[in-house]
């Protein structure tokens, strides 16, 4: 199995994970479910949600920064 | 003739069953039958939740890229994964529409899928793809990917192991020298990628884009290889859009080494377009489905050079 151990470092671009619970018919995410704290992965940054229903929703972000509140500052438009 | 792998849940059966004849797993997801089809831009279920609005998969008013895991699963813990890539909060445009940075940062969402769905004791094999057009099934028109983590390996990177002994080595590593010697089908290529129409096509427009160094995964990669890789994928299928002025429907598959044989295998994105002329889809009918033998009506050699040029008019 690979792992983490394989990445070159270092990452320049910030990633978001983020993992979100919801039900079948209202997908929600439930106050107070992020999965962890936000996390980087190279030049990405990264925060995981639990859905309602147990599904894993993760957030990725680029080039900008996390708030205190975890919530990505300044995000771009596509 | 026993069911592997097979679960059941609330919403219908997912398992697998091996298929004598053809030597293959055959997948079955029954709840997927019921996902959601072609929905209207406003009931659109990729899209940001707007306060007050329609509850949508991502439950926020904005984001850049989003993974969830796919509420029509064909494969769920513990026998694999199936997830869905949102690359953007637009509902409209594409993979080729994205911004350089955002296609970059794609690229890392990637690997970073590949390594944590990878290092699952429950995976074998990790398939990152994009289907685009209603011509290849999408059942979605926001700009989206998927990632299925296979059980087991399935026959094409099977196949590509296969062709590793055939060759005495790694086979892509072979067959990019061998494309660079002859030159004729390269479409495109950058300081890290090389894209060309293979030797052997079986789609009239069929592309490869593969690194020039050997790197087995996105994990080996680095970060400017990581750039040049979107790059390269970015200038193909803006060039596929230009071919016929059109939107240009398309398969795209991210090869890579399989999660438990990691020493195999060369990172290349495979895409397999169904147009064979502006308005005439390619069927996979008796021979390609009775036989397993594709009958193609192109030549690479004459579909490069149109895809080259449509690459230089999209630039």
């Amino acid at each position: 199995m690979v792992t983490l151990t394989h990445l070159p470092s270092p990452f320049t671009i910030p990633l978001t994970l983020v993992s979100v619970k919801r039900n079948r018919s209202a997908p929600q995410i439930r106050a107070g479910e992020e999965d962890g704290p936000p996390e980087t992965f190279g030049p990405v940054t990264l925060i995981r949600y639990v859905k309602d229903d147990g599904r894993a929703l993760i957030l990725y972000s680029h080039g900008r920064r996390l708030g205190e509140d975890g919530r990505i500052e300044d995000r771009p438009r596509a | 003739m026993s069911d592997r792998s097979g679960a059941h849940s609330p919403d219908g059966w997912v398992g697998q069953r091996y298929a004598e004849l053809r030597g293959e797993q055959v997948v079955y997801a029954i709840d997927r039958q019921e996902r959601t089809f072609l929905p209207a831009a406003k009931h659109c279920p990729l899209c940001p939740t707007n306060p007050g609005g329609e509850p949508t998969e991502i439950p926020f008013a904005e984001f850049e890229i989003a993974v969830f895991d796919n509420r029509f699963p064909a494969f769920a813990s513990p026998h694999g994964a199936a997830e869905v890539v949102v690359y953007t909060d637009a509902h409209t445009g594409s993979f080729g529409t994205l911004t350089r940075e955002r296609a970059q940062a794609l690229m890392w969402v990637w690997r970073h899928r590949y390594a944590e769905l990878g290092a699952r004791e429950d995976v074998a094999y990790v398939l990152i793809f994009e289907n685009r057009g209603v011509e290849v099934g999408v059942t979605l028109h926001h700009p989206h990917g998927q990632i299925y983590a296979y059980p087991f390996l399935p026959p094409v990177p099977a196949l590509e192991l296969a062709a590793d002994e055939r060759l005495g080595g790694c086979a892509p590593c072979e067959l990019l020298r061998r494309e660079l010697d002859d030159g004729c089908r390269v479409v495109y290529e950058n300081e890290d990628v090389v894209v060309y129409v293979p030797y052997a096509a079986r789609w009239a427009y069929e592309a490869h884009v593969v690194m020039r160094a050997h790197r087995p995964s996105l994990l080996e990669c680095e970060p400017g290889e990581l750039d040049a890789l979107a790059e390269g994928l970015q200038m193909l299928v803006r060039g596929y859009d230009a071919l016929f002025d059109r939107p240009f429907p398309y398969v795209m598959a991210v090869h890579q080494a399989p999660s438990d044989r990691h020493a195999r295998g060369h990172l290349h994105v495979e895409l397999y377009p169904p147009l064979r002329t502006a308005h005439k889809l390619k069927y996979l009918a008796g021979s390609e489905q009775g036989a397993g033998t594709f009958i193609s009506d192109t030549l690479p050699e004459e579909s490069a050079p149109a895809l080259r040029a449509a690459i230089a008019r999209a630039a």
